[in-house]
């Protein structure tokens, strides 16, 4: 994977300079530097600059450090009471608008620290003002920066203004506690910032350039030093800068240094000179201001995530975090149960699919069922038929081996009742005596019993004695003859 | 100090787009919650059914299981068997032939002055019932008395060779005259026409 090359653009809406550069030990490199002068009047048309300009130096990972001009950024200091960002930012955006006539403007700003120049001392408790520096720019300005620059995958490091970069600067080559005014003659004109106490305290941009005036004008850039210093000394309680760092083209430096000592009497110094030229120590600038943890950066960034779960959990968010969060479960619970029952109906398919395809081998199979049982019912009913016929025979034997030789059948009825044969016979017997007549009637119905012990019913009845006259007169034996009936049910064969 | 509603309409100027969110999620927590129970009470059902349908998917595994075909030997006997069928009643065309089959048989036990009569309507007496499978084989809408002279033995000869279609549901004997006359009545099943073995 290719290295990521380190850029730095200085953007204005009549000059953008790219300078390559290197980290090193010792400090930065610059590797090359590409200048596209004309007048853009889009930050879009900008930005494709820089994008070619890129493409031009065959830059594929591209880490860029930018420093805005113009194009309605601004730079703007501020002393508010002590408190919390989320209470200074309203407070900053109405102030922005009510004095810049910005209506959606993109703002950084920071609070370096207590700026408490009150005589005498405030009483213990009591909190000292806090100076806020404050950059921003028009939202659509950033925005087609950010659209543009992300498209062409260019991290960007930082999006900033000149007086951020020169506070780094300030710091990082200076540093002095001492009232001190920086100047910084760049090629749309001369950027001045007065520091007290080390830290940034005023910034004025470069007066608008008439048609056919040098932006590097002597007498225009002391009378701008001699503004910003009555100025300053209005703001901070008569602070009076005494010295002052300039960073000026190498053909400008000696003229400009000379008449500033004579004109205000300040101790010039140089800025930056090992660096190179003013736009070399601007964009080391930028480099410097990009790589701090307090800066003004105005590039959109996403926020982090302890941000974003802290955002989402406090306050009125937290609703729709709570909401968005039973919505999330419920679709997951509803899609669990949707694919369950998918599951299940897909079973229930298959199980339904596997009963058709059983079901004509059961038809099959009850066919052959049917056909064994109507076998059956007709070999059982044959039996049955035949039995009853071998029971019928049996008791019409039964009636004829009668052993008694004195009685006899006279009728017999037979009728078909559920459980068998309900059999009546009426016959007669005769013997020489009564008691004979009965043996011999009786004798049958005894038979019966022995010889047929599941008969049921079994009953006989004497119906009537008859005494028969001898025929013959010689023989004087009379006859006893008797009328007898015998009932009784022969039980029939078991129903099948 | 900044109340919650105040917190709230800040919120709400602030993120517009938060609260077309909260809206929708609660369109969706509502939405889903009630997809879900469908779902839920749906899937119970269908559960509930599977189970019937496993049920009789086994029951039906487990007869395909144990079910043995008949070979092709009992097949053949079973046919065989089954045209015994027609021996069980007579069709109503065939009734004529039973009482010519019947005066046939007494004659064959020797029985005299046969006299065979058709009487509308069943006989009163018991009649067991009979059934092939599961189709019962109905009495006739009729009887046959059957009227004769002889012996005894004649007599059992013929109700011993009675045909399955009848069943006896009457028998009287009575001596007169110095021989016996006997009445057998009998109950028909029938059959219904063009019925055969099956």
């Amino acid at each position: 994977m290719a290295q990521s090359r380190t850029f730095t653009a200085i953007i204005d809406q009549d000059r953008v300079v790219v300078v390559e550069y290197r980290q090193e030990k010792a400090g930065f490199r610059v590797i090359d530097t590409r200048v596209e002068t004309r007048r853009f009047s889009t930050p879009e048309a900008v930005a494709d600059v820089v994008i070619q300009i890129l493409g031009e130096m065959s830059a594929k990972r591209v880490s860029l450090s930018i420093v805005l001009q113009h194009f309605g950024s601004f730079f703007h200091t501020m002393l508010l009471p002590a408190a919390s960002d989320d209470v200074v930012r309203p407070i900053i955006l109405r102030e922005i608008q009510r004095s810049f006539n910005i209506t959606d403007p993109v703002v950084a700003f920071v609070v370096p620290g207590t700026s408490d120049r009150r005589e005498p001392p405030r009483e213990a408790g009591g909190l000292s003002p806090k100076q806020v520096l404050v950059a921003g720019a028009p939202q659509p300005v950033v925005a087609a920066l950010h659209a543009r620059l992300t498209k062409a995958r260019i991290h960007v490091e930082g999006l900033t203004v000149m007086p951020e970069v020169f506070r780094h600067l300030y710091s990082a080559l200076d540093g002095s506690t001492e009232a001190t005014a920086m100047l910084v003659c760049l090629a749309n004109g001369p950027h001045l910032a007065f520091f007290v106490d080390g830290s940034l305290e005023l910034a004025i941009d470069p007066p608008l350039a008439l048609d056919g005036e040098a932006p590097l004008d002597t007498a225009m850039i002391v009378d701008q030093i001699e503004s910003g210093a009555i100025f300053l000394r209005q703001q901070s309680r008569g602070t009076v800068a005494t010295r002052l760092l300039l960073s000026a083209p190498a053909e400008d430096y000696d003229r400009l240094s000379s008449t500033i000592e004579a004109r205000t009497g300040m101790h010039v110094a140089p800025l930056g000179g090992a660096v190179g030229s003013p736009e070399m120590v601007v964009a080391m600038g930028a480099v410097l201001a990009a790589r701090e943890s307090i800066r003004l950066d105005l590039f959109p960034r996403a926020p982090t995530l302890n941000a974003r779960i802290r955002s989402a959990t406090t306050g009125p968010s937290a609703i729709m975090t709570v909401v968005l969060a039973a919505a999330a479960v419920a679709v997951f619970w509803a899609a669990t149960q949707f694919s369950g029952l998918i599951r299940t109906k897909r079973d229930l398919v298959r199980v339904q699919h596997l009963v058709e395809q059983g079901l004509p081998a059961v038809t099959e199979m009850r066919q052959s069922a049917d056909g064994r049982k109507r076998i059956a019912g007709i070999r059982s009913s044959l039996a049955f038929s035949v039995e009853e016929r071998r029971r019928m025979g049996d008791l019409l034997l039964s009636l004829t081996e009668s052993p008694s030789p004195g009685a006899r059948f006279d009728s017999l009825s037979v009728e078909r009742v559920s459980d068998g044969w309900k059999t009546t016979v009426f016959g007669q017997a005769a013997g020489a005596s009564g008691s004979a007549a009965v043996s011999a009637a009786t004798g049958l119905y005894h038979h019966l019993q022995q010889r047929s012990p599941k008969l049921k019913n079994l009953d006989f009845q004497i119906n009537s004695y008859v005494q028969t006259p001898p025929a013959d007169s010689a023989n004087r034996t009379a006859v006893d003859q008797l009328f007898f009936t015998i009932t009784f049910v022969a039980p029939g064969p078991a129903q099948p | 100090m900044s109340t919650f509603s105040d917190s709230l309409r800040r919120w709400r100027t602030e993120r517009p787009n938060q609260l077309l969110a909260v809206g929708v999620g609660l369109f969706v927590l509502v939405a889903a919650g009630a997809v879900g129970l469908r779902a839920r009470s749906a899937s119970a059902e269908l559960s509930e059914r599977a189970t019937a349908w496993q049920q009789t998917a086994n029951q039906l595994a487990t007869l395909q299981q144990q079910f043995r075909v008949p070979s092709s030997s009992e097949s053949s006997r079973l046919i065989a068997e089954s045209a015994r069928m027609g021996a069980l009643g007579v069709p109503p065309s065939e009734r004529v032939s039973l009482l010519e089959f019947l005066t046939r048989l007494a004659d064959a036990a020797k029985l005299s002055e046969v006299r065979v009569n058709v009487r509308a309507g069943t006989d009163s007496a018991f009649i067991p019932p009979r059934s092939i499978g599961t189709g019962p084989v109905n009495p006739a809408a009729y009887s046959v008395t059957v009227d004769f002279t002889g012996s005894f033995a004649g007599l059992v000869q013929f109700v011993s060779n009675l045909p399955p279609s009848v069943s006896v549901s009457r028998l009287g004997a009575a001596r007169s005259l110095g021989h016996t006359a006997y009445h057998v009545g009998l109950s028909v099943y029938e059959l219904p026409n063009g019925d055969t073995a099956g």
